[in-house]
């Protein structure tokens, strides 16, 4: 398989952080309750991830080991600190929206975790490719899950009214804790029946072409 | 290590990458911070836009120290008319967010009076500013500010979330997720109509507690704290601030006279600000306090009566460290200004 194709299905479903992975909780439950705070919240990772990706991995060879982590969260603040003044100078409604947890972004563990996982052993093209893909996983995974939250507990999407009937506890953390749960039990479920079928799709290639083999 | 061998070794090279990084950042941060700063005045604008959608006339009222402008929930930190509507338009700091205060405009709706003055008729909307440690602000919606604001009538306190220990649902709460901070948006709110309402009759409420010199008032509701003085048995309703996650309590204190000293002779608990059934259970027995001198409460929490750790040892800390400590501020605040109580007659209350 291409690298590239590998590198992006791997951060958007094998490897998906949120829902594989499991990182990146905090804002994942703190925002799910509004579809728009999720999707903006995500796309603010995807700039932040590729970014960071990129510098830490330019800046590999130079910074010594010993201090790569003290430098990576440098590098990871200073472009969270930028994409706060980005955001609140042309985006205010979402600034807002997105409160406290834009700040945490710099000890998001998906962000950390890519540069020390990969950006600081691949180049930098793959480490741009790596985090826009597991950024887009991310913002995926909070999008949909927000949509969920948001048509049970408001009964709206996207901030839209689509019907009166709500159920109260899917707009509070509780109810996104259960939603992110239960959004993780059906994921992992459907990547198993995906590795599933694969697997007994690479055996039966492997007993045919056997067969074939003692056949000739 | 020699000197020269310092300047091989890893440890040099490690520092000078460290900096190097920071100076680079520090220097990229502040260009930046030079170019996309939000000044005063597109904040201003920004917010006028949120409120009216439009551009509007307005007049800032620039003198506001003759004026009540801090509250015991807020604090008036703007005030304009604006002159299209004629209504006001407030810039009010909102207390007892979760992390901390938020930071609201609120335009005050005016009209005619019976007598022809103009006085406050409602709120017709609020627009968030700055809610600087309020995790899920972004819980509270549109919808929820207006329904706030269709709340908001004069000389009627509006809850938003909960402000007295409710977490239900109601005709005038507003359930979102983000309670504390409705409840600090419901501050300001309140805040925004008294300061106009005060303004526009042009009158300058005393400060009663302070002016008359009341001690320790921090955690004491001013405007919904009274008492009776009945030949030397002083009985207080007191209704505190609530403290951290504990909400405001209310309750009656007697106070009496034994040897020569301000005693308690009774607490009753009229309202708990608990939040959770558990704290009731293991809250302090307020009638313990029966007898007790302004001694054992200072003892207990020092001179400036500070809320002591929650698992500290004193009498208070009992698993309700928070919400007992409402009821002993409370008690020293009867205690401390006994005397006071004796001298001056209330009269109907802090504004």
């Amino acid at each position: 398989m291409n690298k590239y194709k590998k590198i992006t299905l791997d951060g958007l479903l094998f490897q998906n952080p949120t829902l594989m992975l499991v990182l990146g909780t905090c804002p994942t439950l703190g925002l799910i309750s509004s579809a728009s705070s999720a999707a903006g919240m995500g796309l603010t990772v995807v700039v932040i991830l590729t970014l960071s990706n990129m510098l830490i991995s330019l800046f590999r060879k130079v910074i010594p080991n010993e201090v790569r982590i003290p430098c990576y969260i440098v590098i990871i603040a200073t472009l969270v600190t930028f994409a706060r003044m980005l955001l609140e100078k042309f985006v205010p409604d979402l600034y807002e929206s997105l409160g406290g947890f834009l700040a945490l972004i710099v000890v998001n563990c998906i962000i950390l975790g890519r540069a020390e996982a990969f950006a600081n052993k691949h180049n930098v093209l793959e480490s741009a490719v790596d985090g826009l893909a597991n950024g887009f996983g991310f913002t995926a995974a909070l999008t949909v899950m927000g949509i969920v939250c948001e048509f049970l507990g408001k009964g709206s999407i996207f901030g839209a009214k689509i019907m009166d009937f709500k159920i109260g506890i899917f707009a509070t953390p509780a109810g996104s804790f259960i939603i992110f749960g239960l959004s993780i039990a059906v994921f992992v479920y459907v990547m198993d029946l995906f590795a599933k079928k694969k697997r007994v799709k690479e055996n039966k290639l492997s007993r045919e072409t056997l067969l074939n083999r003692e056949a000739a | 290590m020699t000197v020269k061998g310092f300047f091989k070794s890893t440890a040099f090279k490690c520092i000078i990458t460290l900096l190097a990084i920071l100076l680079v950042c520090g220097v990229f941060l502040t260009v930046a911070n030079g170019f996309l700063q939000v000044s005063e005045e597109e904040r201003f604008d920004r917010a006028i836009k949120k409120l009216y959608g439009k551009d509007v006339t307005v007049e800032r009222i620039e003198d506001l120290s003759d004026q009540k402008t801090s509250f015991d929930y807020s604090d008036i930190l703007e005030a304009y008319k604006v002159t299209d509507d004629g209504n006001y338009l407030i810039k009010a700091e909102g207390k007892e967010g979760f992390g901390g205060t938020v930071t609201c405009w609120v335009v005050v709706e005016t009209g005619d009076g019976e007598n022809g003055a103009k006085v406050v008729t409602g709120v017709k909307k609020i627009a968030i500013e700055k809610a600087s440690g309020e995790s899920y602000i972004g819980n509270v919606t549109e919808d929820a500010l207006n329904r706030l604001a269709e709340l908001a009538a004069p000389g009627k306190e509006i809850e938003g979330g909960y402000k007295h220990g409710s977490r239900e649902d109601g005709d005038d709460k507003i359930p979102t997720g983000a309670s504390f901070s409705m409840r600090a948006i419901s501050n300001c709110v309140n805040g925004a109509m008294e300061f106009t309402q005060n303004y526009l009759a042009g009158i300058v409420p005393p400060d009663f507690y302070p002016d008359n010199g009341f001690i320790y008032l921090d955690l004491i509701n001013k405007d919904e704290t009274s008492y009776v003085n009945n030949d030397g048995v002083v009985t207080y309703s007191i209704t505190t601030m609530g403290y951290k996650q504990a909400g405001a309590f209310v309750l009656t204190i007697e106070v009496g006279e034994t040897d020569g000293v301000a005693a308690i002779n009774s607490v009753t608990l009229v309202t708990s600000g608990s939040t959770a059934e558990r704290y009731n259970e293991n809250m302090y027995d307020v009638s313990n306090y029966n007898g007790k001198y302004l001694q054992y409460f200072t003892d207990m929490l020092g001179e400036d009566l500070a809320c002591p750790e929650r698992n500290s040892g004193k009498d208070i800390s009992t698993g309700a460290t928070y919400s007992n400590y409402n009821i002993a501020y409370a008690c020293a605040f009867a205690l401390a200004n006994y005397q006071k109580c004796l001298e001056i007659p209330f009269e109907g209350g802090n504004a």
